[in-house]
């Protein structure tokens, strides 16, 4: 955003609790998701009736049903960011940009799953793609149907390359469920160890399922208004300081290509999203204080950590297993809500909703003086994106 | 091996690949205009964006480009159990420099390869006519 543009807070978070698959019923997906938006509406001290616009991620609601439910007054911003988990911290800066261009003063962005209904482990199997896709007969027809799968053969390349171990990989999986402790309503509690995470049998070598996230229930909600609406809030504004989408058109479809040129492949796909980010907001790595990275899997988190500048190309190993990514002693705190590891899958909006928590002072796992937040989403198709937030 | 995922999905720009796998051959596109070759194939150049291509025929031979052994299902209607344990490769091509194809090895049981080791394709005829690629030792 530039520094003549109007600024954007995030005013309200909400989510329902974390339900196992399928234990959400009977509550139906719109049901959950109008919850989370009324909720988080009113954390921010506003109600539907200021409900302006919708953002969504592939695969979401229809904002049609969600506002007829509701009863908004006048729907003025209904868009869907291209992606899946990849574009979570990006659909900040869809509302952000529906506020700035004055179509909207109040907008939410929502996500909710019953994945009783769809899992998402199973993303690339015949009969969940919603179209069936040339390109896609190149990785089915060889047995690639998880995305579990896929991302294993990026993790092995690197650990090949750059020494990385799978003992990095573990210290990932252990501080997320560490952090997880203190969640009230985590999925994954049960203390993890090191040595519990090498004996765990793999399910896509190198990852075990302590590499792999959740598969759950949940409805989460985001409410994002104009900067002059944002000061007589409940809580302090957390403001949008940048939120980027996109990526290098040759990472592409990522992990269902692998084609890929070289320099490409050894990232999360986050490069290009890294540098604007940081160009845009003139911080840099050092100037964070939490980061809230997007887990699908724990080998993207550290190849993120590298995208983003917290260790060099191939030293992500070695900065997450020197314990520089727990809470509350390590220099950069990564998913210190446990994450989609440990606390629950979320496509990414738990992350946007603990960098905020964080911000306002409020985490249960408080970073101490926090100001600045990095929130991404992805690795994945693009778009993948990241969004920086400031008190 | 796999049988539940043997269905291809050609369009007129892969249908040249499979047809050519079902004569046991391996080819990928090469753009017409600037030579750069492109897998999977597609209706435009990423280089040149040009629509000319061609399909030449490939050794079959390629490296190992990167690996993973699959001990589970996430779909059993797609990869029964009984198909488990199985390895996929990415192999960088013999002959298309920046191309890879993604292909599972076989025998099934073999022990996983090493990144940088050499392999070759290995056709497996379908029930439906076709063929698809397959890894093995070289």
């Amino acid at each position: 955003m530039s520094a003549a543009a109007p600024r954007v807070a995030v005013a309200g978070v909400a989510r329902t609790p974390f339900y196992r698959r399928g234990q959400s019923d009977p509550q139906s997906r719109v049901e959950m998701a109008c919850g989370a938006i009324l909720a988080a509406l009113d954390d921010a001290g506003l109600s539907a009736d200021d409900l302006e616009g919708f953002v969504h991620m592939s695969g979401g609601m229809d904002s049609a049903l969600l506002a007829q439910v509701l009863g908004v007054p006048d729907v003025k911003f209904s868009v869907t960011l291209t992606g899946g988990g990849g574009a979570s911290a990006g659909t900040l800066g869809v509302a952000a940009a529906a506020i700035q261009s004055g179509q909207a003063r109040v907008v939410v962005v929502v996500r909710a799953m019953k994945q009783g209904v769809v899992h998402f482990g199973a993303a690339f199997a015949p009969g969940m793609k919603r179209e069936v896709a040339p390109e896609a007969d190149f990785y089915s027809t060889a047995g690639l149907i998880s995305p579990g799968q896929m991302f294993a053969l990026i993790a092995r390349r690197h650990m090949h390359k750059y020494g990385v171990r799978r003992e990095d990989f573990g210290a990932i999986a252990v501080a997320f469920r560490q952090h997880a402790q203190t969640r009230p309503d985590a999925l994954r509690k049960t203390p993890l160890t090191l040595d519990d995470y090498l004996a765990t049998p793999l399910l896509a070598d190198p990852l075990c399922r302590h590499d792999f996230c959740l598969e759950n229930d949940v409805a989460l909600a985001v409410v994002l208004v104009a900067e002059d609406l944002a000061a007589d809030r409940p809580h302090s504004p957390v403001w949008v300081a940048a939120a980027e989408h996109g990526g290098a058109g040759r990472w592409g479809q990522g992990e269902e290509w692998m084609g890929m040129p070289e320099e490409i492949f050894d990232t999360a796909g986050h490069r290009t999203i890294a540098r604007r980010v940081y160009a845009k907001t003139g911080l840099g790595p050092k100037d964070i204080d939490v980061a809230l990275i997007y887990d699908n899997f724990t080998s993207n988190v550290l190849l993120q950590l590298e995208d983003y500048g917290f260790a060099d190309v191939g030293g992500g190993g070695e900065l997450v297993s020197s314990g520089a990514i727990s809470w509350p002693n390590g220099s950069i705190p990564v998913n210190t809500h446990g994450g989609q590891l440990s606390e629950g899958f979320s496509s990414g909006i738990s992350h946007v909703i603990e960098g905020v928590e964080q911000l306002r002072g409020t985490a249960i796992n408080q970073v101490a003086g926090a100001e600045v937040a990095l929130v991404t989403g992805g690795a994945a198709a693009i778009p993948t994106s990241a969004a920086i937030l400031t008190k | 091996m796999l049988e539940q995922l043997a269905d291809v999905h050609p369009d007129h720009w892969t249908q040249p690949f499979w047809e050519a796998a079902a004569r046991h051959e391996l080819v990928c596109q090469r753009c017409s205009q600037c030579g750069t070759m492109r897998m999977p194939p597609t209706p435009f150049c990423w280089n040149c964006r040009s629509k000319e291509c061609e399909y030449p025929v490939l050794p079959g031979t390629g490296v190992v480009f990167s690996y993973s052994t699959t001990y589970f299902t996430a779909s059993k209607a797609s990869v029964p159990e009984d198909q488990l344990p199985y390895t996929v490769l990415i192999v960088d091509l013999d002959g298309a420099p920046g191309c890879r194809l993604i292909g599972a090895m076989v025998p099934a049981d073999t022990d996983p390869p090493e990144i940088g080791q050499a392999v070759r394709v290995a056709w497996e005829d379908t029930a439906a006519g076709g063929a698809l690629p397959r890894f093995e030792r070289v």
